[in-house]
């Protein structure tokens, strides 16, 4: 197998760098940035803050971490994690106000952050989703909202149903997403089906009760204006913003041959949100014809792209069908007599005699233009200067065992 | 020495996947190519994380 001119495996960072193994020369690193703090899944599996610019090496996947990238994203709860506030109401109905403070035993068990800050709500057994601890958040009608928390039960309440409606505050027809949730004894982050508020309607209200468990564990309330749920943003007393990462810059002119050569991904999309995100090797900014070679998702659902321009002509835009939320292996190899593309391991298309870009001079987790942003989680960037052979690619795009594979793909093997 | 546990045991001798595993040290079987990127990261003030991962995705 030839040796990659440029290969990032997130494994080394530091503020605003994310380092590639190779080239040795340090050339191939990429330049990181965002501008507030950011929550990740670290080695041990515990929810961590990083500050600002810190990339962030996620392991909520797995042993071997993905480079997280997220786009801008802000919390509309204040208080995420402090449920004695009074921002979150108890009604007497729903909620044991007879127990703790209002209801509610502060900091009572070790949280997924490992330090002892979760909450316990003490749940009077009824079926009003109505009546129970919530929170009333800034919205605006036609708008998405997705919610998360993280729930786990203690005791006999595990296997009992804790309920949680999110709904319009008012105005506009009455528009609900209920969900039941099964307690188990260990964390869960529970992502909620968004909510998309009804013409008329103001704001919206998150409602947690219970018919089953008489109690629950809680911890990371969020909503977010978003068709998904993003990583923890903690609050404390204000909505808070987690602004967008980039990453880019990688290589040089040197690094990249504009006549054949192969780029390979490994990596997965956070969400079918309809959006456009390229992960490219871009000719120089400055040139106004545009040329590049791009892997990317765009707005259509569970389908990965293919394309390259050539001095503003598009030499190919091919689309092909996915499961773009699951992690997988792609490769786009070009030359003047042939392009083609694989996914985990299968050529699945091919087009000839194209003509090559010109200038290609920087591996970007985004466009030439700088737009279109590459949101997602990233196991690895390998870029070849040469056209491998068929069995090269095939072996590089390829899962080396059954028990990668299954860890790639999040199997669960019994 | 009497009770010396060293001789006659694992005790002191992790192996990367088995007895000891948390407290192998990977760097001592990394490739010249990842142990050349490992020490490049270090030297910047860099942290390196789950540098196994780099050895198992490099077909070096």
């Amino acid at each position: 197998m030839a040796i990659p001119s440029l290969a990032m495996i997130p494994s080394g960072y530091k503020d605003g760098k994310v380092y590639s193994v190779l080239p040795s020369n340090g050339d191939g690193d990429f330049t990181f940035s965002r501008g507030s703090s950011a929550t990740r899944v670290n080695k041990d599996g515990l929810i961590e803050v990083l500050a600002f610019d810190i990339p962030r090496l996620d392991y909520s996947d797995g042993s071997c971490p993905s480079l997280l990238l997220e786009g801008q994203s802000t919390n509309l709860l204040p208080y995420s994690n402090e449920f004695t506030n009074a921002a979150w109401s108890k009604s007497s109905t729903g909620i044991n106000t007879s127990v703790g403070t209002n209801g509610i035993n502060e900091n009572i068990a070790i949280s997924p952050d490992g330090t002892q800050n979760a909450d316990r709500v003490n749940f009077n057994l009824q079926s009003d989703l109505d009546s129970g601890m919530f929170d009333i958040f800034a919205a605006s009608q036609n708008n998405t909202y997705s919610t998360s928390v993280y729930l786990k039960g203690e005791g006999s309440n595990i296997g009992k149903k804790v309920s949680i409606r999110v709904k319009r505050s008012s105005g506009g027809a009455f528009t609900s997403v209920d969900t039941d949730y099964t307690l188990t004894n260990e964390w869960v982050r529970l992502e909620i089906y968004p909510l998309t508020l009804p013409s008329g309607a103001t704001n919206g209200i998150i409602a947690f009760s219970s018919s089953e468990a008489t109690s629950c564990l809680i911890y990371g309330a969020q909503i977010e204006e978003q068709s998904h749920s993003t990583s923890y943003i903690p609050t404390n007393g204000a909505v808070a913003t987690r602004l967008a990462d980039e990453c880019n810059s990688a290589g040089n002119a040197s690094t990249f041959n504009d006549s054949e050569g192969v780029l390979m991904v490994e990596t997965s999309a956070l969400a079918n949100d309809g959006t456009f995100r390229t992960i490219a090797i871009n000719g120089t900014p400055t040139n106004v014809n545009e040329d590049r070679i791009q892997i990317y998702f765009r707005t259509d659902a569970n389908i990965i792209n293919f394309g390259m321009e050539s001095g503003d002509s598009a030499q190919f835009f091919l689309q092909f069908p996915l499961d773009v939320k699951s992690n997988n292996k792609l490769a786009l190899k070009y030359s003047a007599s042939s392009c083609s593309f694989w996914i985990n391991g299968f050529e699945v298309g091919e087009e000839l005699n194209k003509v090559m870009p010109t200038g290609l001079s920087r591996l970007d987790f985004n466009l030439q233009n700088g737009g279109d942003n590459f949101y997602g989680k990233t196991k690895q960037v390998q870029y070849f200067n040469t056209a491998l052979t068929d069995i090269e690619i095939e072996e590089l795009s390829s899962w080396s065992s059954f028990l990668e594979m299954a860890e790639g793909q999040q199997y669960k093997i019994k | 020495m009497a009770n010396e546990i060293y001789p006659v045991s694992w005790w002191g001798s992790p192996v990367k996947n088995g007895w000891g595993s948390i407290y192998y040290d990977y760097a001592e079987t990394l490739s010249p190519t990842v142990s050349q990127y490992r020490q490049r990261v270090l030297d910047d003030g860099g942290i390196i994380e789950a540098i196994e991962c780099v050895e198992s995705n490099l077909n070096l």
